[in-house]
């Protein structure tokens, strides 16, 4: 069954793409890129959700913006034009989400408008959708988007669960297990970021190994 | 040279398109933001115990309130419940996070008749109690002269009880409390009644 799936991956190119930037290439795990607003909003599951969908759908459109105008963007000015773009997506973003989702827009804070300065955009901008055809581009973004959204939200379960006895808000463990406060401040991100890193290079080594 | 002027051409389209898009965007949010302001005007008009229809918030309170905007700050000032008495948002840096209050002024300007936490996230358990109604309901009636004070044992009618183990959000209240008193105090000296 596994050298099946292993195959059809292999003769499937947008499947590897998909597969890449989910797990090779995930943005935090792998790439450690985007850490600050990472470590900031995974206090809460419905924070790290609306802050992974926003982060996903920049990095989709950019993606597929860029790779659409990759001829006729000069090479020399290609960052001011990414810049350009991926501001006018976050704010578009960032304005959404102010009218349609009003709480959440104001526990996220300023990390919306900081996904500006995201690497991970950039970087995915700049070492794929700038050479590669728009199809592929989407399918990459939409790739390291779900290893985005992925990664945010098993930290913020785990955050939320531990430090607030809570699953998107509703109370689980109220009674028999005591809230451990750290987890909910930014020192207790470091920390779960760095188990999860740990049991991530783990999984990947172990992985090595058998192939 | 060629190459120069296709660069500002491409530069020049591009930086149109997205302030297009943008000045869009910001012409559809002008409609929403109202949303805000209603629930602002929601939050006060609790806190006086007056009543208001769903959908006729910002009616009402204009019948109760007089809008002053000195600077970044809106001061609302009661016609009716409490005449004189004088509400408005202030907002300062607790432990972690912008914690933001709302402070009712009585008339005389000497005592709070009342504080609501209207934003923090602050340590929970400890900082994030500020929301319990137990904390905010001990700054009813407490004297602001010459300056409110946050302390472990409350002896004088300036003092306010502080939540244990949560010393830097406690004053943080306090020193949001204060600013605002005297922000309040030179922005508004023309016109107390």
């Amino acid at each position: 069954m596994k050298t099946v799936v292993q195959n059809f991956i292999k003769k499937n190119k947008k499947m590897q793409i998909f597969i890449d930037g989910v797990w090779h290439n995930n943005p935090i795990f792998g790439m450690m890129l985007g850490l600050c607003s990472t470590l900031a909003v995974t206090n809460l599951m419905s924070n790290a959700l609306v802050m992974s969908l926003s982060v996903s759908v920049v990095l989709i459109a950019n993606s597929i913006i860029i790779s659409s105008i990759r001829k006729i963007i000069p090479e020399k000015v290609r960052m001011v034009a990414y810049m350009l773009i991926v501001s006018t997506l976050v704010i578009t973003v960032d304005l959404v989400l102010k009218i349609y989702t009003p709480d959440a827009s104001k526990a996220l804070g300023p990390y919306v408008a900081l996904i500006i300065t995201n690497c991970i955009i950039m970087g995915r901008a700049e070492a794929f959708a700038i050479n590669r055809t728009v199809y592929e581009s989407a399918v990459d973004g939409l790739g390291v988007g779900v290893g985005y959204t992925f990664s945010l939200m098993v930290i913020a379960t785990f955050r939320e669960f531990l430090g607030f006895g809570t699953l998107f808000g509703v109370a689980i463990t109220k009674d028999f297990l005591p809230p451990m406060s750290l987890l909910t401040v930014p020192p207790g991100a470091f920390f779960m970021l760095g188990v999860f890193i740990l049991v991530i290079n783990i999984i990947r080594k172990v992985n090595k190994g058998e192939s | 040279m060629k190459s120069d002027i296709k660069m500002v051409f491409f530069l020049l389209i591009l930086s149109n398109i997205c302030v297009a898009l943008l000045a869009l965007g910001n012409e559809a949010y002008k409609d929403a933001s109202v949303i805000f302001k209603v629930r602002l005007y929601e939050t006060i008009m609790t806190n006086y115990d007056i009543p208001y229809d769903a959908g006729e918030e910002t009616k009402t309170f204009e019948q109760n309130f007089t809008e002053i905007v000195k600077g970044k700050t809106n001061y609302y000032i009661s016609k009716i419940k409490n005449r004189g008495s004088v509400v408005f948002a202030s907002e300062g840096p607790g432990l972690w996070s912008v914690v933001e209050l709302l402070i009712t002024i009585d008339k005389d300007r000497k005592h709070l008749l009342d504080m609501t936490v209207l934003g923090q996230a602050e340590t929970p358990g400890l900082g994030a109690r500020i929301t319990e109604q137990w904390f905010m309901d001990n700054f009813k009636n407490v004297e602001i002269r010459p300056t409110l004070k946050v302390v472990s044992f409350k002896s004088n009618p300036n003092e306010v009880d502080a939540i244990s183990g949560a010393t830097v959000t406690s004053n943080a209240v306090e020193t949001i409390i204060n600013k605002g008193v005297l922000k309040m105090d030179k922005e508004l000296t023309e016109v107390k009644q």
